[in-house]
C-alpha cells in the first residue's frame, strides 16, 4: 500500500468563509466566518448547543457544511478526498474513544500500520510520542486502554492524534471529563507539548478558564453565530456585548476581589486525594488509577509531608511514599488569592496546598483571576 | 450395563461420528453466519426482510425441516446437515449484524477522524468488537445442532440418534436413557467449550 498524500506541511491559514449548518429546523451554526493563524491555538468557546463542536467537525468533514467554504492554506476542503484530508488532520475527543481491543501501541499505531509503515518505525514513532506525553514507554506500550487512568487514556489519544505529525489539531473538549486537579495537571502539560510541536490548533470547550490558559485568541459562540474573536486581553478589558462581558465576569469571586481569601478560591481537600506516608507507591499507583486521579497529598500522622504525582511513582514502585513526595507551595487559608496567586506564578506552580493545622484544601492557579488581579 | 450399552451400540464410534457432524455443520454455519450478517451491515434494507425469513425458518419445528428435505437431498448424512446449517443460521447472521452495527460511537467517531475508510472501519474495529456477540450466537447454534444432529438419527444420518432409534425398536429402556444421558452431558461439554471461548473473546474484545 502506498502512503497517502500529505496535504499540507504548515498551516498558513484557515478561512472559515460564511459557513452555515443546519439540522432540520434548527440552525447549529450559522453564517460563520473566521480566520485561523497559522501556528495559533484558537480557542472556541460557548455553552453546550452554541455550534462549536459542529464548526470544529466541518474542518475535517466529518459534518459537510450546508452553505459557505472552508479553506486551509486557500484550497476548500471539499476538494479533498474526506478521508484523506482526515489522515492530515489529528484530532482529539472527549471521550477519547480508545479502541478496547488493542493495546496502547496498537491504538497509536494503527492508521501508520495501514499505511505500510515497518515495525521499527511504528516502534521508534510510538515511543516518541508516548514520552513527548510523558508516559514511560516500556510501561505503557502493552497495557490496554481499561488498565489506564482517565488521564493516561488522554494522554494516549493526544499521541494517537499526532502520530501522523499533522500541522493541524482539531481537540473537542479533551479535558472536560476530568477530575478538575488532573484537568489543571493535563492542561500545564500539553502547554509544554504545544510549545514544543508548534501545531496549529482548533480547541473547543466551554470551560472560560481552560479558554484563557490554553488560547491565543478565543472565538465565542452564541446560538450558532460567531460573537467576538480576540486575544484575551481585549476581551476582558473590552467585551463586545453584554452576553460577552458576562461569560468573562460569570464568576461571582471577581465581584468581590479584594477581600478574597484563599478559603474562597480553593477546592476543599477530599479523601480520595490523602495518601499515607507509609504506603508503597504501588499501591499508590493502584489508588489513583481506581479514582481517576494524578495527585495526591501524602500525610504522616495528619501531618503535612509532601505531594505525589502519578508520573513519578512508576519508576519507585517499591519505595514508600515518604521517601518520595516533594515539596509543594503552601499557603494559610488566610491569606489573599492575590498573593499566592502571585506567588504561583512567580514559581511556576500550578497547584498549591492550602493549610490550617493540617492540609483542608488545594488551590489551582487561576489565568482569569491573575489577569484581573 | 451402561458399558453393556456403550458396547453393543458401539457409543464411541458413534459419538465422533455425531461430533464430526456437528462440527462439519458448524463450520459452515458459522462462515454462512457471518457473511450474511456482514452482507446485510452492507445492505441494511435488506435486513429486516431476510432475518424475518431466517427467522420463518427457524419456527418450523426440526422434525418437519428434515422431512421436507428428504426429497431433496435423500435420506442421512446430507438433510441432516443441511437442517442443521438452515436452522442456526439465524442466531449467527443476527447477532453479527447487531453486533457490527451497534459498537459504540466514540469508536467510530475515533475511527473516522483518524482517516479510516469505512472498509478499514469495519475490519479493524466493528468485526473486532462484535466478536463476543458472534460468539454467543454461535453458541446458541452449537445447542441447536447438537440437536438437529441427533434428530438425523432416525433418518440413516448416523451418530448418536441411530442408538436412540434402535431403543425405541426394541423397547429397550437403558439403551434410550443411557445414550440420552450421554448426549445431554455431550451437549453440556461442547457448550462449555463454547462458554470459554465466549469469555475470552469478551475479555480481549469486550467494552469492560
Amino acid at each position: 500500500m502506498t502512503p497517502s498524500q500529505k496535504f499540507f506541511k504548515k498551516i498558513d491559514e484557515i478561512e472559515i468563509k460564511n459557513v452555515s449548518k443546519k439540522y432540520g429546523a434548527i440552525i447549529a451554526v450559522n453564517q460563520v466566518s473566521l480566520k485561523i493563524i497559522g501556528g495559533e491555538l484558537l480557542i472556541l468557546l460557548g455553552p453546550s448547543g452554541c455550534g462549536k463542536t459542529t464548526l470544529l467537525r466541518m474542518i475535517n468533514r466529518l459534518v459537510e457544511t450546508d452553505d459557505g467554504q472552508i479553506l486551509i492554506n486557500g484550497q476548500d476542503v471539499k476538494s479533498f478526498n474526506p478521508v484523506l484530508l482526515r489522515k492530515n488532520i489529528g484530532y482529539v475527543i472527549q471521550q477519547i474513544g480508545l479502541f478496547p481491543h488493542m493495546t496502547v501501541k496498537e491504538n497509536i499505531s494503527l492508521v501508520p500500520k495501514l499505511e505500510g509503515w515497518t515495525e521499527k518505525e511504528m516502534n521508534q514513532r510510538v515511543k516518541e510520542l508516548l514520552e513527548l506525553v510523558s508516559l514511560p514507554p516500556e510501561q505503557f506500550l502493552n497495557r490496554k486502554p481499561k488498565e489506564l487512568s482517565g488521564g493516561q487514556q488522554q494522554r494516549i489519544g493526544l499521541a494517537r492524534a499526532m502520530v501522523m505529525d499533522s500541522p493541524l489539531l482539531l481537540m473537542d473538549e479533551p479535558f472536560g471529563a476530568l477530575d478538575p486537579i488532573l484537568r489543571k495537571q493535563l492542561q500545564e502539560e500539553f502547554i509544554r507539548v504545544k510549545e514544543k510541536l508548534q501545531r496549529t490548533i482548533i480547541f473547543v470547550t466551554h470551560d472560560i478558564e481552560e479558554a484563557f490558559r490554553l488560547g491565543d485568541r478565543v472565538a465565542i459562540l452564541r446560538g450558532g453565530q460567531l460573537i467576538q474573536v480576540a486575544r484575551k486581553n481585549e476581551l476582558l478589558v473590552n467585551p463586545a456585548n453584554d452576553f460577552i462581558a458576562d461569560i468573562v465576569d460569570s464568576n461571582k469571586k471577581f465581584r468581590h476581589l479584594d477581600n478574597l481569601t484563599i478559603k474562597d478560591t480553593m477546592l476543599p481537600l477530599e479523601k480520595k486525594y490523602i495518601f499515607q506516608a507509609d504506603e508503597t507507591a504501588q499501591s499508590a499507583i493502584q489508588k489513583m488509577i481506581e479514582e481517576q486521579i494524578e495527585f495526591g497529598i501524602v500525610l504522616e500522622n495528619h501531618h503535612y509531608k509532601g505531594a505525589i504525582k502519578l508520573n513519578q511513582l512508576y519508576a519507585n514502585q517499591e519505595k514508600k511514599l515518604k521517601e518520595i513526595s516533594s515539596q509543594v507551595s503552601t499557603y494559610n487559608s488566610t491569606d489573599s488569592v492575590a498573593t499566592a496567586l502571585d506567588d504561583m506564578k512567580k514559581n511556576n506552580n500550578f497547584i498549591g496546598i492550602v493549610m490550617e493545622d493540617e492540609p483542608i484544601g488545594i488551590l489551582l492557579s487561576d489565568e482569569l483571576l491573575s489577569r484581573l488581579i | 450395563m451402561i458399558l453393556n450399552v456403550w458396547k453393543t451400540q458401539q457409543l464411541g464410534i458413534k459419538t465422533i461420528e455425531h461430533l464430526s457432524m456437528v462440527f462439519i455443520a458448524l463450520l459452515i454455519i458459522i462462515f454462512i453466519g457471518i457473511s450474511i450478517g456482514i452482507f446485510l451491515y452492507n445492505r441494511r434494507n435488506l435486513s429486516d426482510v431476510v432475518l424475518n425469513i431466517l427467522n420463518v425458518i427457524e419456527t418450523i419445528p426440526e422434525l418437519v425441516l428434515l422431512v421436507i428435505l428428504m426429497p431433496f437431498l435423500g435420506i442421512g448424512f446430507r438433510p441432516t446437515i443441511v437442517a442443521s446449517i438452515l436452522y442456526s443460521i439465524l442466531p449467527v447472521a443476527r447477532n453479527t449484524y447487531v453486533g457490527l452495527t451497534q459498537v459504540d460511537q466514540q469508536y467510530l467517531e475515533s475511527a473516522r477522524a483518524m482517516g479510516l475508510a469505512e472498509k478499514e472501519i469495519l475490519w479493524h474495529v466493528r468485526i473486532p468488537l462484535a466478536l463476543p456477540l458472534i460468539a454467543a450466537g454461535v453458541r446458541i447454534a452449537i445447542v441447536f445442532t447438537m440437536g438437529v444432529v441427533t434428530l438425523g438419527g432416525l433418518i440413516a444420518a448416523g451418530g448418536l440418534g441411530g442408538p436412540i432409534q434402535t431403543g425405541i425398536h426394541l423397547y429397550d429402556k437403558n439403551i434410550i436413557i443411557i445414550t440420552g444421558l450421554w448426549i445431554g452431558i455431550l451437549a453440556v461439554m461442547v457448550d462449555s467449550i463454547g462458554s470459554w471461548i465466549e469469555k475470552r473473546l469478551n475479555r480481549r474484545y469486550g467494552y469492560d
